[in-house]
């Protein structure tokens, strides 16, 4: 039963991984390809540890699964907001439809 | 199992696609931060797959240093303007 | 007081980092915890009176459900919009008021933003939160942030002041 549940979790992960590199190359500017990549990379990786905890219980690959799960859930936001800061800084515009057109920030 | 490294492999094609050809550096950076996510996750799977446990100290200490070496660059880029 | 809260922190932190049952590993964790405690446990919890009260845990409960909620929501509309061939976006920039004022519940405030549905943590200032929104439905503050925090802002508050 634990190993079912586990194999769906590992499927369901590495769907939403797949779709988010994906939207690493579909998407037209930086921020959105930040977004689309973040949001879904980090609930596929949260996923497939999910599944390790479950096919695996309370042992050691368990409880380190655990703990890579709260560092993944703290540290990959974090890093996605530096990396927009610094594009911002660094100049680069929002893109726009309607006809091509830049805004201003 | 070899079907689901298959899987991954196309992944990472797509973030070294990402990476050859986004047009500025923070493109590449979005690119590079992600292609260390699916490491972790290449980590986590062996750990799976061949039931040894010391994979996952791997997983968390590539998180934890691909999270700093993110910071850097990002901090790198906000301090300069770098066009390419 | 304060030293023993990070003690106790660090000791465990050590004891999943490394899943070994021997008492050797038992005294090197608590030797270990101990210098880093003496070097580093001045400045880390800003509250320590905060650590005793059971409320602040169930309010931090109830930030958790809503939290996974929004982003298995999150994800599926990303989904949506990745894979519809007419990439359906409307990208933009809005400024939110931020009302947080502790450090650690401003920094999970713009992680959860991060992670909500669309929306997508730029900057933060002294009280205003620069968020990137994919599709832009409204530019004005008061309504912004009733679409992107929701309940997350005031919950955090009950948590963190």
């Amino acid at each position: 039963m634990n190993d079912l549940i586990g194999q769906v979790l590992l499927s369901v992960g590495l769907c939403f991984t797949f779709l988010g590199c994906v939207g690493l190359v579909r998407m037209p500017d930086v921020y959105c390809r930040l977004q689309a990549a973040t949001k879904c990379v980090t609930l596929g990786t949260g996923s497939i540890l999910l599944a390790a905890i479950v096919m695996t219980g309370v042992s050691g690959t368990g409880v380190k699964a655990a703990v890579c799960m709260v560092f993944l859930f703290l540290n990959s936001p974090t890093a996605a907001h530096a990396l927009a800061r610094a594009a911002r800084s660094s100049g680069i515009k929002v893109w726009q439809k309607q006809d091509g057109a830049k805004k201003d920030i | 199992m070899i079907k689901v490294f298959f899987f991954l492999a196309i992944c990472v094609a797509l973030c070294v696609y990402r990476i050859f050809r986004g047009p500025r550096a923070a493109d590449r950076m979005v690119g590079i931060d992600i292609l260390g996510i699916i490491v972790l996750i290449f980590c986590v799977l062996l750990a799976l797959h061949t039931g040894f446990e010391y994979y996952m100290n791997i997983a968390i200490a590539w998180s934890i240093l691909g999270f700093v070496s993110t910071i850097t660059l990002a901090k790198f880029l906000e301090g300069r303007n770098l066009d390419e | 007081m304060k030293y023993t809260i990070v003690f106790i922190v660090i000791y465990l932190i050590w004891i999943m980092l490394t899943w070994n049952m021997e008492p050797a590993n038992f005294f090197t964790g608590a030797v270990v915890s101990l210098i880093i405690t003496a070097l580093f446990g001045r400045e880390f919890p800003y509250h320590p009176e905060h650590t005793f009260q059971p409320g602040r845990y169930f309010a931090f409960a109830r930030f958790l459900g809503v939290f996974v909620v929004q982003m298995a929501k999150a994800n599926f509309i990303m989904a949506y919009r990745i894979i519809s061939p007419g990439l359906p976006i409307n990208p933009g920039i809005v400024v939110i008021p931020l009302r947080l004022k502790s450090p650690l519940g401003r920094i999970i405030l713009a992680n959860s933003i991060t992670l909500a549905p669309g929306t997508f943590t730029m900057d933060i200032t002294e009280d205003t939160l620069v968020i990137h929104w994919i599709y832009v439905e409204t530019l004005d503050p008061a309504k912004a942030e009733e679409c992107i925090c929701g309940r997350l802002q005031s919950i955090l508050k009950e948590v963190f002041e």
